[in-house]
């Protein structure tokens, strides 16, 4: 099964990821409307993408039988969600705040990987978001990056 | 068609009149916006009709116009820009500036394609867009503050961390001619004085936030024409195409090819700062950034760790910061550019201006024209990197010596008196920005020519085609190819590259996305391709083209009523004369007015810079040909030919 990684220092803040989200799932372009986020650290040295990792705990959250089910290891939003028979445990329940309620579909939306081509990972350049085997070893290659972290085990 | 206005624009524009309060919301016009896009071209027919002539720009009857456009906020590349178009209280003319950032798309997002200021405010304030709803709000806490601090303490107010803000800072609040309007911490719309417009409404910043989105007409089309315009700009940057190093990355090019102005504009090239880049990027430079919707990421973070020139992580310094602050004042550390372009942004000036009017003090100095008396002291000395620092402080707060500079450099000239005016660098009172029309000659004639003054992003750097060999997609309307060109030549012929290459720039302000974008394989049949699917209107890239013709002319005659004729279009003396070093060692410009006659017959401008009325009518500007025709004193079936 393969999932998204990412590497937040190659991110550089465009936010194509956001838009090509928006525009595969709905096709128009809307940063509300994205299943995932970039932070952005205002003036800061630092800026990074945001995403689902499938981790289910929406699943586990969810009240609603059905309504957010796991399918060949993609947790997935069904017909059945209605937000009017919960509380909405599903935001609360995740970690990292990729799951939303969107008012034109009158349902959650969470990341689904586009189906096996996540339109997030072709929209970025930079390779910050990368689509790859879960387990498998993966090099985030910035000499930078690794400067710093055997700086701080000293 | 009612619904014309619903793809690509979101087809609102909120009018905010600051002396009473009153905030309306009113259609996008399609009549304007089909003729002149958005951006540029839609603020010029707005304060066309709307600002009487020979006002005080820094009056309440001014007004600011900061647009996006059809393109903006879309997955178009570099689709992050808005644009501020007003009347610039440093020149007195038409004022534009493109800034990009993430603050544009986000008031599409919010519902808006753009905003009209218009009076003035007796107490600060500022705005708070959100989701299509408006408050003002008293900026009175906030007033003094700089741009970062006044960002923070916006967010947290409104309590939206996702918020975007436009702001000024000190500096914009004090009136400093040349004070830009900053977006997002480091994103400037720098040039003529927005800043000051701002500060003299009375605006301290403008929030937005929206959940919106925007439709595009033709998703399908749309997709395969995005897909192949991010192959062209990835094949494009995958062969050394673009800014990929940034605009930092051109500046040991620029010193090659004589392009960089050294000493106040004495010559175009200085040995001491041949590895500048190498530098900065060795041991400075943190990461690279993007703006929204880039495929780029030209924008550097940087900061100097310790030292006297210590700074935060900061944006910057970009390409015309770095030299404005290094070759043009012979000062050799990059060490205090980043600090001053520290300073600059933090108190929302313009580093462009800034730079050469601190250059411009040390000429003088060095002529004599002006001494400690009038410097509160200080030793204004070519390259001296603490007399700079101290020039930025006290411009940003006009404390002493620095309420003279912040005039700009054709006040501070006059003031001064003596020759003075005669060596000041600059076109319609806009500064000159730091490329060398020198080192290539179709440059000359965009300066002298551009609705803004000496400046070389609005309408377009032509230098990129001659010195550089970009084609910039022109090929097939008309460019030659760029290999071809001699870049010394000022052949008559030029006025035609440059005319090609200023519409096309001007379109770019119209669509609203970057401009450096134009320089990676994009060309204006794939601009015109994207225009097409998102708005559902039938363009080429020929009416594209038109488009920019229109606009261009369109400011011009905002311009001729501004009693702007061809004795502004001239270029100051000190940047005609030969150079003394580098590539361009003996290159002067000497045919310059045979270069402009071209230009002009080619725009069919009368002797006097006055545009045809025939021509505006072709170009569907009917009312501003009656104009022109009425002031020409010419009957309105007039014709040249």
């Amino acid at each position: 099964m393969k999932i998204l990684v990412i590497d937040r220092e190659k991110c550089t803040g465009c936010r194509r990821c956001e838009l090509a989200c928006s525009f595969r799932h709905f096709k128009t372009y809307s940063l509300a409307r994205a299943r995932l986020h970039v932070v952005h650290t205002h003036g800061r040295e630092s800026e990074g993408p945001v995403v689902c990792t499938q981790c289910g705990l929406c699943e586990v959250a969810c009240p609603v039988e059905g309504a957010i089910i796991r399918k060949a290891g993609v947790v997935l939003v069904t017909v059945k969600c209605d937000p009017t028979k919960c509380v909405q445990e599903c935001i609360a329940a995740c970690p990292f705040g990729v799951i939303h309620f969107d008012p034109k579909l009158n349902k959650m939306i969470k990341c689904d990987l586009c189906g096996g081509f996540p339109a997030c990972v072709e929209a970025c350049q930079w390779n910050a978001i990368q689509y790859i085997e879960a387990g498998a070893p993966y090099a985030l290659n910035n000499k930078r990056l690794i400067q710093v972290r055997s700086e701080k085990v000293r | 068609m009612d619904l014309a206005l619903k793809y690509g624009y979101v087809g609102k524009i909120l009018r905010v009149n600051l002396t009473d309060w009153n905030i309306e919301k009113e259609d996008t016009r399609e009549d304007i916006a089909k003729l002149l896009l958005g951006g540029n071209g839609y603020a010029a027919k707005v304060l066309w009709e709307e600002l009487k002539p020979k006002i005080d720009p820094l009056s309440p009857e001014n007004k600011i116009i900061l647009m996006t456009g059809p393109l903006t906020g879309t997955g178009a590349p570099g689709s992050g820009f808005w644009e501020a178009c007003f009347k610039s209280p440093l020149t007195g003319i038409w004022g534009e500036s493109a800034c990009g950032g993430w603050w544009g798309p986000m008031l599409k997002f919010a519902g808006f394609d753009g905003i009209i200021l218009e009076g003035a405010s007796k107490d600060p304030v500022y705005l708070w867009i959100h989701n299509g709803d408006v408050e003002i709000k008293s900026a009175e806490g906030i007033w003094g503050k700089t741009v970062p601090e006044t960002e923070e303490a916006i967010r947290g107010e409104i309590g939206v961390p996702q918020a975007r803000v436009l702001s000024i800072g000190p500096a914009g609040e004090k009136l400093v001619m040349f004070a830009g309007i900053a977006v997002d911490y480091e994103r400037y719309a720098g040039r003529k004085g927005g800043g000051a417009s701002l500060g003299s409404k009375k605006v301290k910043a403008v929030a937005v936030y929206g959940e919106g989105e925007i439709e595009i007409a033709k998703p399908k089309e749309w997709e395969n024409a995005l897909r192949e315009c991010e192959e062209a700009v990835k094949k494009s940057l995958a062969t050394g195409g673009g800014y990929a190093n940034g605009t930092i990355g051109t500046y040991d090019v620029c010193n090659e090819m004589g392009d960089l102005p050294t000493k106040y504009g004495e010559t175009g090239h200085w040995d001491e700062v041949a590895d500048l880049y190498y530098k900065f990027s060795s041991k400075y430079l943190i990461k690279n950034r993007a703006c929204f919707g880039c495929m780029q990421a030209c924008g550097r973070v940087s900061q100097v760790k310790e030292g006297p020139f210590a700074t935060p992580v900061y944006g910057g310094p970009e390409y015309e910061t770095t030299a404005g602050f290094t070759a043009f004042m012979l000062q050799r550390d990059i060490e205090p550019v980043i600090k001053a372009n520290y300073l600059c942004n933090i108190y929302g000036l313009d580093t462009i201006s800034t730079s050469h009017v601190i250059a411009f003090a040390m000429t003088c100095y060095e002529k004599g024209l002006i001494t400690k008396k009038d410097t509160d002291g200080l030793e204004v000395k070519f390259g001296d990197p603490n007399v700079m620092i101290e020039l930025v402080e006290k411009i940003a707060h006009r404390k002493g010596f620095g309420d003279l500079l912040a005039e700009g450099v054709r006040r501070v000239a006059e003031k001064i008196g003596g020759d003075a005016p005669k060596i000041a660098l600059h076109v319609k009172g806009l500064e000159m920005p730091y490329h060398d029309p020198r080192a290539g000659k179709t440059q000359a004639i965009a300066y002298g020519v551009s609705n803004t003054g000496m400046d070389h992003f609005h309408p377009h750097e032509t230098l990129d085609v001659e010195c550089y060999g970009a084609d910039l997609g022109l090929i097939p309307f008309g460019l030659p190819d760029p290999k071809t060109i001699d870049r010394f030549s000022e052949d008559p012929s030029k006025a035609r590259i440059a005319k090609l290459v200023m519409d096309y720039g001007t379109i770019a302000d119209a669509l609203v996305v970057c401009k450096f974008h134009q320089y990676v394989n994009l060309g204006p049949d794939k601009y015109a391709r994207l225009l097409s699917c998102a708005t559902g209107w039938d363009v080429n890239g020929e009416k594209l083209l038109e488009i920019g013709d229109r606009i261009f002319n369109l400011a011009r005659a905002f311009n001729i009523r501004e009693r702007i004729r061809r004795k502004d279009d001239v270029l100051p003396p000190r940047i005609m004369q030969p150079a003394t070093t580098g590539s361009t060692k003996g290159v002067g410009i000497t045919n310059y007015e045979s270069m402009l006659n071209e230009f002009y017959r080619f725009e069919e401008w009368d002797e006097n810079g006055i545009p045809n009325p025939e021509k505006l009518k072709r170009l569907c500007l009917k009312e501003v040909a009656e104009y022109i025709a009425k002031l020409a004193g010419l009957p309105s079936n007039h014709s040249k030919n």
